[in-house]
Parts: C-alpha cells; sequence; structure tokens
C-alpha cells in the first residue's frame, strides 16, 4: 500500500465529473449510528478499458494470459456528509487465479488492486492502493509443470456476508470518495458485483 | 339588542379557522444526484397563534403534511413555543397537532446532525395544511369568561328594569330594594356630584324603613329618569361585551355559551 496526493486542476470540474444522476446503480443504506454504506453496481460502474463485459448482475474480465493494468471498474465519486471518521472498501466479486510457483516458494502473487481515492474540500486527492495477494485465495496445486515448479489454481468470493478483502481509510467532512478495482494479473480472471463503500463518524 | 344578538349568531359559518395553503418543500438539500445531503429545514410562519382582544389563548394547530422521505433517520416537526411535534418519516397526508400559544414554524432540533444526514432523492418535506383551533384549555377559558359575562349582564339587566320601575318602590321586597341601594351607593361614591343619585338612594333607603319618600314626586321622577339613563348606558356596555363574546365562540366555530345566550335574550327584552 502506499499513498500519494495529487492536487487536481479544476476541482469542481473534476469533482463533478464522475457524479452519477439518480439514474440506477448506486444506492445507499444507513449505516452504524450516522454512518452511510453506499453499494455501487453495475449501471453506475465507469470502465475505461474496456477489458471485460458487463452483466445485468457483474462486469466480467475474462481469464488472460497477460496483465491488465490500469482500474478497470471506477465508482462515481461519493459524498461524505457526516464529520470525521473512518470508511471501508469492501469489493464484491468472484476471482480466479493461477500461476506458476517455485515448488520451495509459497504460492503468493498479487492478482489485483484496491484503490481508494479521497479528495478533500480543497480539491486535494489522496490515493490508496492495496495489492490483493493470492495467499487469501482458496488455493490448491494444480500439477508440476517443471521439477522446480508447482501449477496453482484459487479462487476467492468476496462479499458482505464474508469479508476477506477490505481496505480502510479515514474520511472527513465533505469529503468525496472514488473506489477503484485496478491492475488484474496475468492468469486471473474477475467477476465484480458491487463496489462497496462504508463511512462511519467518529463522534457517534 | 336583539337585533345584534341575531347578527352575532349569523356570523357562525361564515368564519373559518385560519388555515395555511401548502409551504412547498421546506427541506432544502444539496442534489448529489443519487442522494441528497446537507439539509436545512427552511423556516417559515406556518400559522398565527390566537390573540383575543389583545390577549393571546393557547390554540390546536392541526398540521397535514407530506414527508416521503427515506435514507438516514431525522427528527423534524412543529414548534409553537415550547411545543413541539415530530412527523412520522416516510408518510404523506399525514396530520398531527400540537397545541401552543405563539405562533407556528417548523422544528429542527438539531440542524447540525440533520446537515450531516443523506437522503434518497425525492426526499421533501411540504406542510400541506395547517388548521388552527382554540385548544380545550382555551375553550374552558373562553366558557368560563361568557358565564361571568352573563352574570354580569343579567345583574344589569335586572338593575335597569328595577330602576325603571321607581314609581313603585314602595311594593318592592327587601331584597330588590338592597340591590338598588347597593348600586346607588356605588353611583353616588362615584359621582358625588349628582343629586339625582342621591334623591334616588335617600328614597330607596326610606322605602327600606317604610318610610314615604322626603323628595317631591317631580325630584323623584327627575332622579328616577336620570339612574334609568345612567344604567341603560352600562346594560348597553355589557351587552356589547357578551356580544363580542357571543362573536368569538361564532368566529371558531365554537358552541355558543348558553348561559350568555340567555342573559342576550333578557337583555333584549329589557
Amino acid at each position: 500500500m502506499f499513498k500519494t496526493t495529487i492536487l487536481l486542476a479544476g476541482v469542481a470540474a473534476a469533482g463533478l465529473a464522475g457524479t452519477a444522476r439518480a439514474d440506477g446503480g448506486v444506492e445507499f443504506a444507513p449505516y452504524g449510528p450516522g454512518g452511510l454504506r453506499w453499494t455501487v453496481s453495475v449501471p453506475a460502474y465507469q470502465t475505461p478499458f474496456n477489458y471485460g463485459q458487463r452483466t445485468t448482475v457483474s462486469y466480467d474480465v475474462p481469464f488472460a494470459g497477460s496483465l491488465r493494468p490500469g482500474c478497470f471498474v471506477v465508482s462515481p465519486w461519493l459524498p461524505v456528509s457526516h464529520g470525521d471518521g473512518e470508511g471501508e472498501f469492501i469489493a464484491d466479486f468472484y476471482s480466479t487465479w493461477e500461476g506458476e510457483i517455485a515448488r520451495t516458494a509459497t504460492p503468493t502473487a498479487n492478482v489485483f488492486t484496491l484503490q481508494v481515492e479521497v479528495m478533500g474540500q480543497s480539491g486535494a486527492v489522496t490515493t490508496q492502493r492495496r495489492a490483493v495477494s493470492s495467499g487469501v485465495f482458496h488455493v490448491e496445486p494444480i500439477y508440476f509443470p517443471t521439477p522446480n515448479t508447482t501449477l496453482y489454481w484459487g479462487d476467492l468470493d468476496n462479499s458482505l456476508v464474508d469479508i476477506s478483502v477490505l481496505q480502510s481509510f479515514a474520511v472527513h467532512r465533505d469529503d468525496q470518495v472514488r473506489v477503484s478495482v485496478c491492475d488484474l494479473a496475468a492468469g486471473s480472471s474477475m467477476e465484480v458485483r458491487h463496489l462497496v463503500v462504508r463511512t462511519i463518524p467518529n463522534d457517534n | 339588542m336583539k337585533r345584534l344578538t341575531i347578527l352575532g349568531m349569523a356570523g357562525l359559518g361564515l368564519w373559518s379557522a385560519p388555515a395555511l395553503a401548502d409551504t412547498g418543500n421546506l427541506l432544502v438539500c444539496v442534489d448529489r444526484g443519487f442522494a441528497l445531503q446537507k439539509c436545512q429545514l427552511r423556516d417559515v410562519k406556518l400559522a398565527d397563534g390566537i390573540v383575543e382582544s389583545g390577549q393571546p389563548y393557547e390554540a390546536q394547530f392541526l398540521v397535514r403534511y407530506d414527508f416521503p422521505c427515506s435514507g438516514h433517520s431525522v427528527q423534524l416537526g412543529v414548534q409553537s413555543g415550547d411545543a413541539n411535534k415530530f412527523f412520522v418519516q416516510g408518510t404523506t397526508g399525514a396530520l398531527i397537532t400540537v397545541n401552543g400559544t405563539p405562533e407556528l414554524h417548523p422544528y429542527d432540533p438539531n440542524p447540525a446532525v440533520t446537515s450531516s444526514l443523506t437522503f434518497r432523492p425525492g426526499c421533501t418535506l411540504n406542510i400541506t395544511a395547517v388548521t388552527t383551533l382554540p385548544s380545550t384549555v382555551t375553550a374552558q377559558i373562553w366558557n368560563s369568561q361568557a358565564e361571568t359575562e352573563a352574570r354580569i349582564l343579567q345583574l344589569s339587566v335586572d338593575l335597569y328594569l328595577l330602576a325603571k320601575d321607581y314609581q313603585n318602590l314602595s311594593s318592592w321586597n327587601v331584597d330588590k330594594l338592597n340591590l338598588l341601594k347597593t348600586k346607588l351607593e356605588t353611583l353616588v361614591a362615584t359621582t358625588p356630584t349628582n343629586l339625582n343619585y342621591k334623591v334616588m338612594l335617600a328614597s330607596v333607603k326610606s322605602a327600606l324603613q317604610n318610610q314615604p319618600p322626603s323628595a317631591t314626586l317631580d325630584e323623584l321622577r327627575q332622579a328616577g329618569d336620570d339612574v334609568i339613563a345612567t344604567l341603560r348606558a352600562e346594560l348597553t356596555r355589557e351587552v356589547a361585551v357578551a356580544q363580542a363574546l357571543v362573536d368569538r365562540f361564532a368566529r371558531w366555530q365554537l358552541a355558543a355559551n348558553q348561559a350568555l345566550n340567555g342573559a342576550l335574550g333578557s337583555a333584549a327584552g329589557a
């Protein structure tokens, strides 16, 4: 995980550009005392790279032998109206991964990256990224392509009822939050069902 | 006087309790497209309090509203002085009542919290009608005032009728004589230069002692006419006060007080 701060030019324009209208794809529900849980679904996804296909329930990026760089599913900017507090990004997805790993090594490789951007009132954007490793996948050896390597296959179903991958961040009043799924590794596939962001104020 | 009473009663049904038209949306929010945030409750005067003859009285405000909001829960309502009632979120065509004396306004107990909440698109708060009625307590006060005024008016009628019959003082009973004597003593005390009051008082005292009056018939007639005119003026004033109370009942669509109506009927016949 690393953090970058970027000052955007044309703050207002940038802030509004990603604001979804009330035509579906963004829902919310009260969460805890004074908090909010946003659920972004397919109609509101921005998919700038067209690596996959939209279905009624998910954005599906098929298996490929090469890296799909960049953030390929991006939410609209989601406004935080409450006071300073904590936020969590939970991607609701199903992903598969396979990779050839040295026999003496543990089967861990970065499969994709979760990204959270928080834009303050001034327009300054803080970006946090978290690489999701195959270490959290349910992995099993398939066969031994060479005497020194093992081909592993694994999958992971992450949802609100069974959270394996979660990214935490801090929020302040009038921040806007945008979340993304990025950089899908070679040998992987992914169905992104929802992007869930929940925030809660500290003073409740 | 009968005419006055009839005119007052004719007002029943022509007046209606003051009502407020639709306020429009009172919840002013920032529209995020998929949500409404930073909402503030707009302040408007929803209804005046009840003020009659410069005196404020407790009102019962009937507030009809639409509040089709979902998302966060929020407490918003109406307030009159220290009294307040909250709307039920997510309802349309609902009604709440609140009793209070000053004018009625929208009420947000915690605007900072409201501003931090999020609502789904389409969230509005409209007050579609406010009806103002006298509260039960006010109706009781007005009835009590009416009964007191009925007694005062009846006494005024009795005194006037007695004074009109001054030539038959000798045939009156002691109670009647004492009633007029007390009134004449008050008149003499407040207007000591009026000799007619003194003549009539002396005549009443003589009658109480079964003595013939010391005044001549002319003096007695002149004194009687003066006292009658004074009591007639007092009666007219009390009728006006009573009529105003009857009009107030009619204006607020309350049943008129029977005792006061009866006293006004007596006055009309006097």
